[in-house]
């Protein structure tokens, strides 16, 4: 991978101050995206996924706060620009997808408006160019007779069509990298694949790299590229999503991808992880997830695995090489 | 979108009679109309005659039916203490309560609203919090004792303003004003702040809340990762979506407008309807109290109808649901 | 500070000390001083007689030669008046100790009867429903358009007439009374109809109808217990209401009369000395109203927010 990656993230840390202490989110996780990627971002609820999303695009909910570690967009340093600077970037550089399409959108706003307004906000279109270009966009992610949807509002949507919607604002201004923060899970059953499979059609047309959060590995399976297991704030394994899906390595990945079930194998019966993740105040010393592997041993309780590489993986296991212990 | 209108009339106009009803219980059967009317000193003979002559002892349904035919044409017959038509009296104070609850409402909503807007959107800040604490005082202190640290300030300490009465007025034939006279006018500054004080911290709380909610809703969330200006997603997307509820209140304060004036009318010897009806109350006038009765109601009733259609106009989901539910 | 407190399990008394209720009583040192305010007038209130210097209802002891004398500390002071004297030389201390006495006297009976009223109705109406519910509704939703102050003020005028001209002793009082009183019994109604509502279509009430116990004795013995929460935040941001509201009707001279003033009356005699100078009659009750009303809206506030977030 020589060419420079578009989403650089090093050591990243999230905090949040409470009365009772200062609670960390998000602790020292470290991944890139390249241009044109897609990067899956799976775990459990709050694992964290969702934060790293709001920490990149720097809207994290105060009193949250990045307490360390940098953000490069295309190298550039991005987790310490100022407020107008960051505002900039965001909508024009990094494009935001959110879990629920019938509340993302503003209820009083016409659709037109709502794109009309964020094209705008960031190009120098006149008006009429950038109705022009709303229209585009609108056909571009599959409304059917955009002309005369284009000045309803979003209760006039269905949500799969609302979340076209969303998807057609997030592309407005060309971003290089779009989040996608459970783009799907709001959504009918019937309607997930088409939503999933138009992200990654229009993304790849406008050569956007997708970081992709989701729980649900079968969308994972098919639209990522490389996936990042996270437990507790922590990157717990990294790498492609073949190897990470067919040959994980850490423990904890070994269990989310038992937890699926599959019609190839003929598995007797689905993995269960005992317990349950920690709370962010519980967390454990040593490996987050010492207290719920069956492979567990003393220095696990005593010091944090460091990520190491194996292949094209990184995984953060005492017993990576081991192939995590069985 | 018509059955909707045609059933918020229905429902007012059932309030009206409802209310007519009342005011017709009131007048027909509380204190005996012709006591109040007639001198110790007249007779039986002469007090039956009248009582005949008035129409009193016929059937009730027929004393009702003209009760609100009369009140159709504005005819609440003669005050008891005043011996003058009861429309004429009230007519003849009407414009003084209008104009005090105006210039009331006017300074409410002007203060109230950026207030608001301001403290939801920096509700740390220190000034947020001085309001915060200033509002809560300002909602319990009874609106009399308000009105009278403002005459002991302002006209006994420092005889900058009047302390009574509505200063010079113009007479445009049919409506006494006293917006065209620089003295008319600041008699009007201190009824009108004491009148509006109440009204404001409750609009600029109010304000405040929505906010602060709305503030936290997905599509905020959203507008901020499409890289809106925070003047657009503020004074845009959240102020307009507070509006609904902010449009009821002010509707409802409308109201507590016209009655606490009553009180302010009290303090500042301002000659509205209120003082008329506080002498009535004092004096058992029951035609002036039946009369007030109706036309609050009828004010009332109309900044209702008024308040559901603009929420139509607001709110495009109403346009739909409405029409269909109805 | 010991690293590893927050490893042992906390007692009780900890536990408590470390609840959001409490936190947010001592986070706010306002609550505290608010309550600590309330049961100093509640208690002046009740031990006027024996705390007052004067007694303010006895006209036979007044004399004109006292009238408007100032407070102590002023110019023309008389230390028999600590708080100078009213146009009819009542001590100001003592009038405004025996008022807060009736200020609170009303504004609790007031609230009571405004409670009873408005449980029963929510009651029957969520019971029996049909007419009788629709019928009650109607006139709370009627009765809710119009401001509280509104309501009262006419029920008082209609009392008036009732009574016509002859004044009973102290009919002013229970008139007063009675007008806040159903001015507020909306709110509970629409309270306790919405639980009954709920509670009615359990298992337990339908289980009771078959063995024979009569519903309405369930009702009241299940249902009220629900929404004691919410009726008892309702009375206390109601108790600071009817207070200002009675204040506010005494004011308009509709409340109780300058014989036996409540701090409204005495604000509203005060006010016509105030362009002439003899400020402290009208601000000293004035004064000690707002505190009260201060006081009990900020204990009604907190106690909403600690009690129930959803309530608004």
């Amino acid at each position: 991978m020589t060419e420079r990656p578009v989403l650089s993230v090093r050591d990243l840390e999230v905090e949040f101050p409470t009365r009772r202490g200062v609670l960390k989110a998000i602790d020292r996780i470290s991944f890139d995206i390249a241009r044109g990627e897609v990067l899956g971002v799976v775990g459990e609820s709050g694992a964290g996924k969702s934060l790293t999303g709001a920490a990149i695009i720097g809207l994290l909910e105060p009193p949250g706060r990045i307490a360390g570690g940098e953000i490069r967009l295309d190298g550039e340093r991005i987790d310490n620009l100022p407020r107008e600077a960051m505002r900039h970037i965001r909508g024009r550089r990094i494009g935001m997808i959110f879990q629920d399409p019938l509340t993302s959108l503003n209820p009083l706003y016409r659709v037109s408006e709502q794109l009309v307004e964020t094209i705008r906000t960031h190009t120098d279109l006149d008006a009429r160019r950038a109705r022009e270009r709303a229209l585009a966009l609108l056909t571009e992610v599959g409304i059917p007779a955009p002309e005369q949807r284009l000045d309803a509002y979003p209760h006039q949507f269905s949500g799969g069509m609302r979340q076209r919607v969303v998807i057609a604002l997030a592309l407005a201004a060309e971003p290089e990298l779009i989040i996608a923060d459970e783009p799907t899970t709001a959504l009918d059953v019937s309607v997930q694949a088409q939503i999933i499979a138009l992200l990654k059609k229009v993304c790849r047309q406008h050569h956007a790299a997708v970081m992709l959060i989701t729980h649900d590995m079968g969308v994972i399976a098919e639209t990522a590229d490389r996936v990042a297991v996270m437990y507790a704030g922590r990157i717990a394994e990294i790498g492609p999503v073949r190897d990470v899906v067919a040959r994980p390595r850490h423990p904890y990945a070994k269990g989310l991808m038992g937890a699926i079930p599959t019609l190839a194998t003929d598995a007797p019966r689905l993995m269960q992880i005992p317990g349950a993740m920690p709370r962010l105040n519980a967390i454990p010393a040593g490996c987050a997830f010492n207290p719920r592997c069956a492979a567990v041993f003393d220095r696990c309780r005593r010091e944090r695995p460091e990520p190491v590489a194996i292949g094209a993986s990184e995984v953060a296991c005492f017993l990576a090489d081991a192939g995590g212990g069985r | 979108m018509l059955a909707f209108i045609l059933r918020r009339v229905a429902e007012a106009a059932i309030v009206l009679v409802v209310v007519a009803l009342l005011a017709f219980l009131l007048f027909r059967f509380v204190g005996d109309p012709i006591n109040q009317m007639v001198g110790q000193d007249v007779s039986i003979a002469e007090r039956e005659a009248l009582r005949a002559q008035l129409g009193l002892n016929d059937p009730l349904i027929v004393q009702l039916g003209r009760f609100l035919w009369n009140a159709l044409q504005l005819d609440f017959g003669i005050s008891y203490r005043f011996r003058q038509p009861v429309m004429e009296l009230i007519g003849g104070r009407f414009p003084a309560t209008f104009e005090l609850a105006m210039m009331a409402s006017v300074f409410a909503l002007a203060v109230g609203i950026p207030l608001g807007v301001y403290t939801g959107i920096h509700r740390e800040s220190l000034l947020s919090r001085f309001f915060l604490g200033v509002s809560l005082i300002g909602i319990s202190l009874p609106t009399f004792l308000i009105g009278i640290l403002l005459i002991y300030l302002f006209a006994v300490k420092l005889q900058w303003l009047p302390s009574y009465g509505r200063g010079a007025t113009v007479d445009l034939g049919f409506w006494k004003t006293g917006l065209l006279t620089a003295a008319g006018l600041k008699a009007l500054i201190l009824p009108a702040i004491t009148l509006g004080l109440f009204q404001l911290t409750l609009i600029a709380r109010l304000v405040r809340s929505e906010m602060l909610e709305v503030l936290r809703t997905d599509f905020i969330k959203f507008a901020r990762a499409r890289g809106l200006t925070d003047r657009a997603i503020h004074f845009g997307h959240a102020l307009k979506n507070t509006l609904v509820p902010v449009i009821t209140i002010i509707g409802l304060q409308i109201g507590s407008i016209i009655a606490f004036a009553v009180v302010t009318e009290t303090v500042f010897q301002w000659p509205g309807m209120g003082l008329l009806f506080i002498s009535a109350v004092q004096n058992a006038d029951i035609p002036i109290m039946a009369a007030y009765l109706l036309l609050v109601a009828a004010i009332f009733v109309t900044i209702n109808l008024v308040v559901d259609l603009l929420y139509v106009i607001v709110d495009p989901r109403i346009r739909v649901a409405g029409g269909a539910k109805a | 500070m010991t690293p590893f407190a927050a490893d042992r399990e906390p007692g009780l008394i900890a536990r408590a000390l470390d609840s959001d209720v409490w936190h947010s009583f001592t986070r706010s040192p306002v609550v505290v001083v608010a309550a600590i305010l309330t049961a100093l007038l509640t208690l002046s209130a009740v031990f006027a007689p024996w705390i007052a210097p004067h007694d303010p209802t006895d006209l036979a002891k007044l004399d004109l030669l006292d009238s408007r004398t100032p407070p102590l500390w002023l110019e023309g002071g008389d230390k028999r008046f600590l708080l100078g004297t009213d146009n009819q030389g009542r001590d100001m201390l003592s009038a405004i100790l025996y008022g807060l006495q009736i200020s609170i006297g009303v504004s609790v009976l007031a609230v009571m009867l405004a409670m009873t009223i408005g449980v029963t109705a929510g009651l029957v109406a969520g019971y029996f429903g049909g007419w009788i519910e629709s019928a009650i509704m109607r006139v709370a939703d009627v009765q809710l358009t119009f401001p509280a102050i509104l309501t009262a003020l006419l029920i008082n005028g209609a009392a008036r007439a009732m009574l016509g001209n002859k004044s009973v002793d102290g009919a002013e009082f229970w008139v007063l009374v009675v007008s806040i009183g159903l001015s507020f019994w909306v709110q509970y109604a629409r309270t306790v109809r919405g639980s009954t509502l709920v509670e009615k279509n359990k298992d337990y009430v339908q289980a009771a109808r078959l063995i024979g116990i009569r519903p309405l004795a369930i009702m009241f013995r299940h249902v009220l217990p629900n929404v004691l929460g919410p009726v008892l935040v309702i009375a206390t941001i109601n108790l600071a209401l009817a207070i200002i509201t009675e204040a506010t009707l005494s004011f308009l001279g509709v409340g109780l009369p300058p014989s036996h003033p409540s701090l409204g009356t005495l604000v509203r005699i005060g006010n016509d000395f105030l362009l002439s100078g003899e400020w402290w009659i009208a601000l000293f009750p004035g004064f000690v109203l707002a505190l009260l009303a201060l006081a009990v809206n900020m204990l009604g506030d907190w106690l909403r927010d600690a009690l129930n977030p959803k309530l608004r």
